[in-house]
């Protein structure tokens, strides 16, 4: 968290296009790029129908006609890993996007509030708020609303919120410190159009950076919520529920709890590298 | 720590400023819990449905239902039942469970002597792997051994907390028979070994997961620190590295890793509110998950915010620490949680 001043960050967006993409972003793409494709591949193509419980093999290990194997009904993993990516991305995206939409509102209010009070108590409840835990949250709103994809993406996006309204609440009050920004409101220009001619187009590339992070979090709680029976109802394919249902099968039939975990792991790390990835184009001078 | 007298003037000094900080942050504890107590009761309250209807039964009669209502207090506002439920909880009365109809009190408490010590195990031992091998991979940052640390911690946070738990299941329980598979001596701690062996798996699942944070957190917390103008100074003044790290480092690193640490400490008992449905393990998760499940309104109300008000306290205790460690904290705000993988990392 360098202070730099606001003149040296404008050089910053020069830095960016020069520096190299590094190892993290390189890896970071691939394997996003690899789940978004299967995502996408499953709308089409699957190797059998999901529910297809026709075969009369069950708890099959990985062979040339089921890849990844088959569950106690006999049903194709592979299909349903394809099938689950989508879900994981859904949420992902659906989730984050709400963390972007409501953390960014508060951050920048908070920020661009006029008062020291106002600015403060938000503050405080960012924080409140950050050590708020979402499985928490996500129960919580279960309770109310019922188990569903949307009541995991509602809870997980305002959990992601805070850490999103804390980050663009900070980083906007250093540009809003800056004196280009004094000499637009000394020219007239109101607060929405300071945020979002100056404010916004300066912080997007931080806020990005920590809206991957927030992705790949959100990709964790929901597996998470899903294997606790809380996501997803059937037959929609999620990975944490097939971990749930591998589980009781787990020594005559392993890869059923092995594929799934791992399709997670290579979910989130591929958004945590991609995170850390752009971070290191930004340089240190944006942390 | 520099001398005797100094470092004591230093504390007289201090102290007021100390003492004023802590008045406010307890203030601003009370108002938090005060907050998230409200919001949690009365988002709880949007539940359509009446709870006397389930519990009276089918076959009562307005009267029964009346009775039920007024037992349980459903018949009077929603204020009033607000303040009842918060002095009800400050002296130890947590309602009366929708679902089994027994007191929610004795049942937590029950509940509690499992999960309390799961998760502080589970703390400790995180906290055990993390220091040493965190310190490590950042003093021996460009060694094989620091790059394959910095490689498998970054893996690491990506492993769902439950996967680990199945597993290790799988390995350890089902295939080498070395630990129970799950569940819990119904007799309690009767027998302290078979309750501490129902506890080695779970303990070490949510440890593993934790310490890939951890040790994330205090490699670039130390990293920061080394990259210092002052410890290179202290090197230029004739100390050794091991010395210059100790004197100086230490302390300074320790202020951001007791930021993460009570966030960990939280995720601990968070983690054990997941680990326990992987293990079968009665404790307050599994009863939170069944009251969720159930819809039981008094116990999911008393335990979220048992929660999340032992994670705001958490939060005050970690506050309170770095401003014993930091003087210099003490007229400002909190410090920043360091960013991962500061700017030192790279270069």
């Amino acid at each position: 968290m360098s202070d730099a001043a606001p003149a040296a960050r404008r050089e910053d967006a020069h830095g960016v296009v020069r520096r190299r993409p590094g190892a993290s972003f390189v890896i970071g793409t691939l394997l996003v790029s690899l789940v978004l494709v299967t995502a996408l591949v499953s709308f089409v193509w699957t190797p059998y129908a999901p529910a297809d419980t026709a075969e009369a093999l069950r708890l099959g290990s990985p062979s040339p006609r089921h890849w990844a194997g088959t569950d106690k009904l006999g049903r194709d993993l592979f299909s349903q890993l394809m099938i689950g990516a989508r879900l994981a991305l859904l949420v992902a995206t659906g989730s984050t996007a709400i963390a972007a939409a409501l953390g960014g509102t508060l951050g920048l209010s908070a920020a661009s509030s006029r008062r020291g009070f106002v600015d403060e108590s938000f503050s405080y409840l960012f924080d409140v708020l950050i050590a708020f835990p979402t499985i928490l949250l996500a129960m919580l709103i279960v309770t109310i609303r019922g188990a569903s994809t949307f009541s995991a993406i509602l809870a997980i996006g305002i959990s992601g919120s805070a850490v999103v309204s804390r980050l663009s609440r900070i980083s906007a009050i250093r540009v809003l410190a800056a004196d280009y920004v004094k000499a637009a409101i000394a020219g007239g220009a109101s607060r929405l159009s300071i945020i979002f001619r100056h404010v916004l187009p300066n912080i997007y590339p931080i806020l990005v950076v920590q809206l991957t992070l927030v992705a790949a979090g959100a990709i964790l709680a929901e597996a998470s919520l899903a294997y606790l029976g809380l996501g997803a109802p059937p037959p929609q394919s999620s990975w944490g529920r097939m971990l749930l249902e591998a589980q009781e099968s787990v020594v005559s039939s392993p890869w059923g709890a092995i594929f799934p975990g791992l399709a997670i792991v290579t979910t989130v790390s591929g958004l945590n590298f991609l995170g850390d990835g752009i971070r290191e184009l930004l340089g240190p001078e944006m942390k | 720590m520099t001398g005797r007298l100094p470092g004591l003037q230093q504390a007289v000094y201090n102290r007021p400023v100390l003492f004023l900080y802590a008045s406010r942050r307890i203030l601003l504890l009370a108002l938090a819990a005060f907050m998230a107590s409200s919001a949690l009761f009365f988002l709880l309250r949007i539940l359509p449905g009446d709870a006397a209807l389930n519990m009276a039964g089918l076959e009562a009669t307005p009267e029964q239902i009346q009775a039920t209502r007024h037992r349980l207090g459903t018949d009077r506002p929603l204020v009033m039942q607000y303040g009842a439920w918060i002095a009800g909880m400050a002296g130890g009365d947590f309602g009366i469970s929708y679902f089994n109809k027994l007191p929610v009190s004795r049942e937590i408490g029950r509940r509690l002597a499992v999960t309390l010590p799961l998760s502080l195990l589970a703390f400790a031992l995180a906290t055990l792997i993390s220091f040493p091998v965190g310190i490590l991979a950042a003093t021996r940052r460009r060694s094989p051994v620091g790059i394959a640390v910095s490689a498998l911690s970054s893996v690491g946070v990506a492993v769902p907390v439950f996967w680990a738990g199945i597993i290790l299941v799988w390995l350890f329980a089902l295939k080498a028979r070395l630990f129970p598979a799950g569940g819990f001596p119904t007799d309690g701690w009767a027998d302290p070994g078979a309750a501490l062996l129902s506890l080695v798996l779970p303990v070490v699942t949510i440890a593993i997961v934790m310490s890939s944070t951890l040790i994330r957190y205090v490699r670039s917390a130390i990293l920061d620190v080394l990259a210092q103008d002052y410890i290179r100074t202290a090197r230029a003044l004739g100390y050794s590295a091991r010395r210059a790290r100790w004197r100086h480092g230490v302390r300074n690193a320790a202020v951001p890793v007791v930021s993460i640490m009570s966030i960990e400490l939280s995720t601990s008992l968070l983690g054990a509110v997941v680990v326990e449905n992987v293990f079968a393990i009665p404790g307050l998760g599994a009863m939170l998950l069944e009251g969720v499940k159930t819809r039981d309104l008094p116990v999911v109300q008393d335990i979220v915010f048992m929660i999340t008000f032992f994670v705001l306290f958490i939060g005050f205790i970690a506050d309170m620490a770095q401003r014993i460690i930091d003087p210099r904290l003490r007229r400002g705000k909190a410090a920043e949680i360091p960013v991962e993988e500061e700017s030192a990392a790279r270069e």
